[in-house]
């Protein structure tokens, strides 16, 4: 699917594809117990918590990709769909003291309305222009924020209780936290994936080519687009609820800030859009990152760490403009495809 | 089965692009339509298939009334079309560009991949199912236009140019696939400029000129036509050859 060229697989014979599904669940069974055992084994407080922030951003910049990059809609809005969880939640949480559970439930519901009318109203526009709309409506939301003083607690941020337990949605482990981000992450790895072989995948990245072929074609593209922007708003909003219950603190300039839009986009792009595993690897890169520049140079010279987190973004998009994982994935498929036409030349290169 | 179009009209401002066009085609046909550029071919396939909705008019087929449907509702009851300047999806495969039309009637992927594979054998491109779409020569791209719209299991297909820009090998293997799809049992309507071409597979012509239907009828007749001869090369000469 996606970029890569795809289908040579499902001729083969049957004996080597279940070789392969093998394979690949082993794979990823190793994949999962590295995530469980390796923030046991990393048994300090600051080094968990980046582990927990790169699960989480993994898992919304993810998220993100699921309209940007699988359906091509470039969408700069998406705190509105995290902001709008997070404050469902913890409204509902402190207010009339409704377990986060329910409130993420509630969350969800409202952001794909939210969704739902977003994408009947913008989902026509193309490429700038639906940006620019997705950032008006999140800004929207954002000034709601601030101005419903008397619900939300406005600029001055609302502050969530801390009562550890489950119900709660409270832990006061950070290692707990990791697992549920963790488990978030694997979440929207999965839908990923999902999407990617179903139908669904297809069509939206048919719609994300020429629209007008896709409908020629039978794909009803406004419902793709609005299945799509739901599953992406729910997921968003889902980490919305928890990113409230974790940080204790809410507040409309970031949740629901036009920077932490840019960011999920951002991991997306960094790490490869359209893949499953991009929005992974940008996150795992450039979370850290940030953190790391900001502690070293926070004090002595605050600008400089932008300024240094500013020139390896540059670097990044000069050397991999299609992303990390599109563009590692290219090249281990040309080493391994020149292996191969080494070793068979005659039949692959007589075909014109 | 049956396209039928009754009065169908689209002005855009002043232009009157297409005029009162009453279109028969039977079932199985293989119908040609031909007519100088800017004749109003490509804009009579736009509103049948949804992408105009006419200022009059009405579309039928299979008896039912599809005037101002969506594209997609259209292309789902078995009338589906191929675009002249032909628009792959540059960055999908060829089969994943074909999988994509067989998802129309095949929700399972799986299975739309075969769908998908038998329709690319039928063109001749299934060597390639494996390469992107993109950079790919205006021949592979004419026929993967047309293994696409296949793979939509259509009735009725309307092919707009597939022959444009293909040399006269190409050509009369484009021919013979339109005539085994046609012996399959599907009809087709198709808007071409190669006249051997049209004048060899079609089993009727209708010309358009300047947005009306000038002349319907067989080959043989249409080659006669003095209205025809009028519109494509001129009065003066067309009396000097007739």
């Amino acid at each position: 699917m996606n970029a890569q060229p795809d289908g040579k697989g499902q001729y083969r014979s049957s004996d080597s594809r279940k070789r392969e599904s093998i394979f690949k669940r082993a794979r990823g069974i190793i994949w999962i117990g590295a995530l469980v055992i390796l923030p046991i084994l990393i048994d300090h407080p600051y080094y968990r918590e980046i582990i927990a922030l790169i699960f989480l951003w993994s898992a919304m910049a993810g998220a993100w990709n699921i309209v940007g990059g699988y359906a091509g809609k470039f969408s700069l809005g998406h705190a509105a769909f995290f902001g709008v969880g997070a404050y469902t939640s913890g409204l509902l949480y402190v207010r009339l003291g409704i377990s986060p559970w329910l409130g993420m439930i509630a969350g969800v519901i409202l952001s794909v309305l939210l969704a739902l009318f977003i994408g009947v109203v913008t989902l026509r526009l193309k490429g700038k222009f639906f940006a620019l709309c997705t950032i008006a409506f999140a800004q929207l939301i954002e000034i709601m924020g601030v101005y419903l003083r008397s619900v939300t607690g406005g600029s001055e941020g609302l502050q969530i209780p801390f009562n550890a337990g489950f119900w709660n949605l409270t832990f006061s482990s950070k290692l707990t936290w990791v697992y549920v981000f963790g488990g978030m992450m694997l979440l929207v790895y999965g839908i990923s994936r999902w999407i990617e072989r179903s139908a669904l995948g297809y069509k939206l990245s048919a719609l994300r080519e020429d629209e007008d072929a896709a409908e020629a074609l039978g794909i009803n593209t406004l419902w793709a687009k609005l299945a799509c922007i739901s599953i992406s708003a729910a997921l968003t909003s889902i980490g919305g609820s928890l990113f409230a219950q974790y940080f204790l603190w809410l507040e409309p300039s970031f949740v629901l800030g036009i920077d932490l839009s840019i960011q999920f986009a951002l991991y997306a792009i960094i790490g490869g859009m359209g893949t499953a595993i991009g929005p992974i690897l940008g996150a795992t890169l450039l979370t850290p990152l940030q953190i790391f520049l900001r502690a070293a140079f926070g004090t002595s010279a605050s600008g400089i760490s932008m300024l240094i987190y500013g020139l390896i973004l540059i670097l990044v998009v000069l050397f991999m403009p299609k992303g990390m994982a599109v563009e590692i994935g290219d090249r281990i498929r040309k080493r391994s495809q020149s292996s191969r036409v080494k070793s068979t030349s005659g039949e692959v290169s007589i075909v014109p | 089965m049956s396209l039928e179009t009754f009065d169908l009209t689209m002005r855009f401002g002043g232009l009157v692009a297409v005029k009162n066009v009453n279109l028969q085609i039977h079932g199985k046909e293989l119908v040609g339509l031909i007519g100088p550029n800017g004749a109003g071919k490509t804009t009579l396939f736009n509103i049948i298939t949804g992408y105009y909705r006419p200022t009059n008019g009405r579309v039928v087929f299979n008896d039912r009334d599809v005037t101002g449907w969506k594209t997609h509702r259209i292309t789902r009851l078995g009338l589906c079309r191929t675009f002249q300047l032909t628009r792959p999806f540059s960055h999908l495969s060829l089969l994943d560009n074909v999988v994509v039309g067989a998802l129309c009637h095949e929700p399972k992927p799986e299975k739309a991949k075969e769908i998908a594979y038998r329709a690319l054998q039928q063109v001749g491109l299934e060597m390639r199912a494996g390469s992107l779409a993109q950079g790919m020569p205006i021949g592979f791209r004419k026929k993967l236009e047309l293994a696409r719209a296949l793979a939509t299991k259509p009735k009725t297909l309307l092919l707009d140019e597939v022959m444009g820009g293909l040399n006269p090998h190409e050509v009369r293997e484009m021919c013979s696939t339109i005539s085994a799809i046609h012996k399959a049992g599907t009809g087709i309507v198709l808007i071409e400029h190669v006249m051997s071409a049209v004048m060899s597979i079609c089993q009727r012509v209708v010309v358009l000129h300047h947005g009306e239907q000038i002349a319907t009828g067989t080959p043989n007749e249409i080659g006669k036509d003095r209205a025809v001869m009028e519109a494509y090369l001129g009065k003066k000469y067309s009396n000097g050859s007739a």
